[in-house]
């Protein structure tokens, strides 16, 4: 038969061309390697593409400064496509390559999830620069982050309404009813309750949603001071301009899922004057940062994000780990584990990296106001770790 | 009914041993050829079996979702609810309870079984559009609940974290080899179960029911009985992989069962030729791996994956093996 003769032609071309580009993926390694594993296809790529130019960037630097320990810093990098059963083969990869000494990702905190027991068994770091998830680092010597947990923020917001806009008693919130939203949702309402501010109605939306006036109207009849939005930017976005056209004039609050330019277009002049926090400020972080978001929009036209900078520490950090620690996955561990107090801590852009006894990192958050269209750090910034 | 062993059979079965062997000897000519100063590009033994496991999960879900599309003729979007339940179910009778991965597995099996009855029971009258949106519906709705229930599993996204590794006579079973075997076995055990079934009285009856309804009832047939059996059989079949799964994953979360995983198994089986075990089987073993297997084209692969689909169906319409009707 013509067509079947055709088809085993066909199959058999296609096998021998997948199978050559299967063994050509790994060149001699010359060089110190780590991998950065994170969302590089897929429908969050976007965070992905500013984790690559954010690693890319550290790695460019470090071995134009004559690389580490005198070698060359290679990254490889592997896609999870923000997938945890890719996560799982992506990180067996990964951990099985003698020659890859740390992970820095995964950025989905059910990536990270999903690589943890992988890099527990083969005994290599993996140092998450975006899960927030609070279960993300309990439980495993090898995983690390360097960024603050879900409930650490939703803290910070209800110390920050507390300390900083004195006039506010009663609050409400809106929340995404998805893990992020929820784990935030749930570490304000705690802080709050002990710190003795009213919280007047909790109203959960879906994302899939366009049209929040229902809950919105609901939520005007309690009579709040203040709106908390504990979700993404794209439906915050939307929710504060129909806040507006039901008559809510309050002042609005939102995490670090709001800040984006997106949350800006979206509610257009009903975002001025709305809070947001997040783990990092270009602007308001040292004149190492600003060098860095100069050499950053000059090598990729574009300004860096908060992931994009929180990937370039943690590269630095894993390096710092080598040549401080050793050219061993035990050696890095072992460095990084030892960094919890804030005078063994990391000092990078994003300011001073140390760990609790989890992993987790113990990190200030910041506070950006959005001022005439655009998002400007806030007058007053709280600082301190302590919750 | 025997089970006539032919000698291509035997002999693949003795391979099939055999690949975690293949696999660690390539670990070995890699150190061997490292310590000379030579690199081979071979990927790790674990990799390599990591995707092996992957590939016969998909072949085991396969063949339990081929008993309902391709033996009674019903098409089924939501498989994947089943394999949430047995995962679920497992993993938080382990993870939770500390009970034994021996007795969680059969558990989340007879869960999955009482799930596909549950669903079988409202849509036993329906055919063709209308059952193929109940079950789409219905796998949506528990992947809706696991991923927003607090009191159960306790949280967002539906994380269940530190499901334990089953333990056999005091082994902890992590290594990718036990995994291997642990799968292996399984499957092994679904095929036989699945081909004792389709030539059976039951399996004759569900391709009269594929066949035609009518003329199947007229004949005797108890459509209620016989379809009820092939959605109970099909989902346990779900609810082991699911179990399977738990344990070799560790930290599961929602994301995992999405509605496209419905529709990967879907498609694993048509390229296979509905209604065939050896099918199933091969159509998983493809589509179970080439998205791995084509990682190294990066951002382009599921490109290439859609390509390799279109040619095959092209090609091939009725699948890579499709069933010999009889008579």
């Amino acid at each position: 038969m013509k067509t079947r003769a055709n088809f085993s032609t066909i199959s058999l071309v296609a096998l021998v061309v997948m199978s050559f580009t299967f063994m050509s993926c790994e060149q001699k390694v010359e060089g110190i390697k780590i991998a950065v594993a994170g969302p590089f296809t897929g429908n969050i790529a976007a965070f992905g593409e500013m984790i690559k130019r954010g690693a890319e960037l550290r790695a460019k630097e470090i071995n134009a400064a004559g690389g580490v320990n005198g070698k060359t810093l290679m990254l490889v990098f592997e896609d999870d496509a923000g997938k945890d059963k890719e996560a799982s083969l992506v990180a067996t990869r990964i951990a099985t390559n003698r020659n890859i000494l740390a992970v820095v990702g995964h950025f989905n905190s059910s990536c990270s999830l999903a690589g943890k027991p992988i890099y527990k068994r083969a005994g290599i770091v993996e140092l998450s620069p975006g899960s927030t998830n609070v279960r993300v680092c309990e439980g495993s010597d090898w995983t690390f982050r360097n960024l603050y947990r879900d409930d650490f923020q939703g803290g910070f917001v209800a110390k920050y309404i507390k300390n900083v806009l004195t006039d506010i008693q009663k609050i409400a919130i809106f929340f995404d009813n998805d893990d992020y939203g929820r784990g935030l949702k749930d570490g304000f309402t705690n802080a709050a309750q002990k710190l003795g501010l009213d919280i007047v109605a909790t109203e959960a939306y879906d994302r899939d949603n366009t049209d929040f006036k229902a809950q919105l109207t609901s939520i005007k009849a309690k009579n709040p001071d203040l709106v908390f939005i504990s979700g993404l930017y794209s439906q915050a976005g939307l929710i504060a301009s129909q806040a507006r056209e039901v008559g809510i004039t309050v002042q609005l609050f939102g995490a670090d899922g709001v800040d984006s330019p997106g949350f800006l277009e979206i509610a257009g002049d009903a975002a001025d004057g709305t809070y947001v926090s997040t783990p990092f400020v270009f602007e308001l972080g040292g004149s190492e940062a600003q060098r860095v978001a100069k050499a950053f929009e000059a090598e990729y036209g574009v300004a860096p994000d908060t992931w994009a900078a929180l990937t370039y520490d943690a590269v630095g950090m894993i390096v710092e780990a080598i040549e401080k620690g050793g050219e061993n996955r035990k050696a890095i561990q072992k460095y990084l584990a030892s960094m919890t107090t804030p005078e063994k801590g990391y000092e990078g852009i994003t300011g001073l990296t140390y760990f609790d006894k989890n992993g987790d990192c113990i990190k200030p958050a910041y506070v950006k106001v959005v001022h005439d269209g655009k998002f400007v750090p806030a007058e007053k910034q709280m600082l301190d770790t302590e919750m | 009914m025997r089970v006539k062993l032919s000698t291509k059979i035997v002999i693949l079965f003795i391979v099939v041993c055999l690949l975690p062997l293949l696999t660690y000897s390539a670990d070995l000519l890699v150190q061997w050829a490292s310590d000379r100063d030579i690199s081979l590009p071979i990927p790790s033994g674990d990799y390599m079996l990591r995707i092996l496991v992957q590939a016969y999960l998909y072949m085991l879900l396969a063949l339990g979702l081929n008993i309902v599309p391709g033996f009674t003729g019903l098409l089924d979007l939501g498989y994947v609810g089943f394999y949430l339940v047995g995962g679920y179910t497992a993993g938080l009778l382990m993870a939770r309870l500390g009970w034994s991965y021996w007795v969680a597995m059969p558990i989340a099996a007879v869960n999955g079984a009482i799930w596909g009855l549950l669903r079988g029971a409202p849509t036993l009258r329906l055919t063709g559009d209308y059952f193929a949106i109940v079950t789409f519906g219905f796998s949506e709705l528990l992947f809706r609940v696991v991923k927003n229930e607090e009191w159960l599993i306790g949280g967002p996204n539906g994380f269940v974290t530190d499901i334990p590794a089953p333990n056999l006579l005091g082994h902890e079973l992590y290594h990718y080899w036990q995994q291997y075997y642990h799968i292996l076995i399984l499957l092994i055990l679904t095929i036989v179960v699945v081909h004792r079934l389709q030539h059976s009285r039951v399996g004759r009856a569900w391709a009269a029911i594929r066949e035609d309804e009518r003329a199947a009832e007229s004949m005797g047939i108890n459509l209620r009985e016989y379809k009820s059996l092939a959605f109970a059989v099909s989902a346990a079949i779900g609810a082991v992989g699911g179990a399977f799964f738990a344990q070799f994953q560790v930290n599961i979360s929602a994301g995992a069962f999405e509605f496209w995983e419905s529709i990967l198994i879907l498609c694993m089986i048509v390229l296979g030729g509905m209604g065939s075990i050896s099918g199933s089987i091969v159509g998983a073993a493809i589509l179970g791996s080439l998205g791995e297997l084509l990682r190294p084209f990066g951002g382009a692969r599921y490109l290439i994956f859609g390509i390799i689909l279109i040619l095959m169906m092209r090609f091939r319409p009725a699948g890579l093996l499709s069933i010999r009707r009889h008579g």
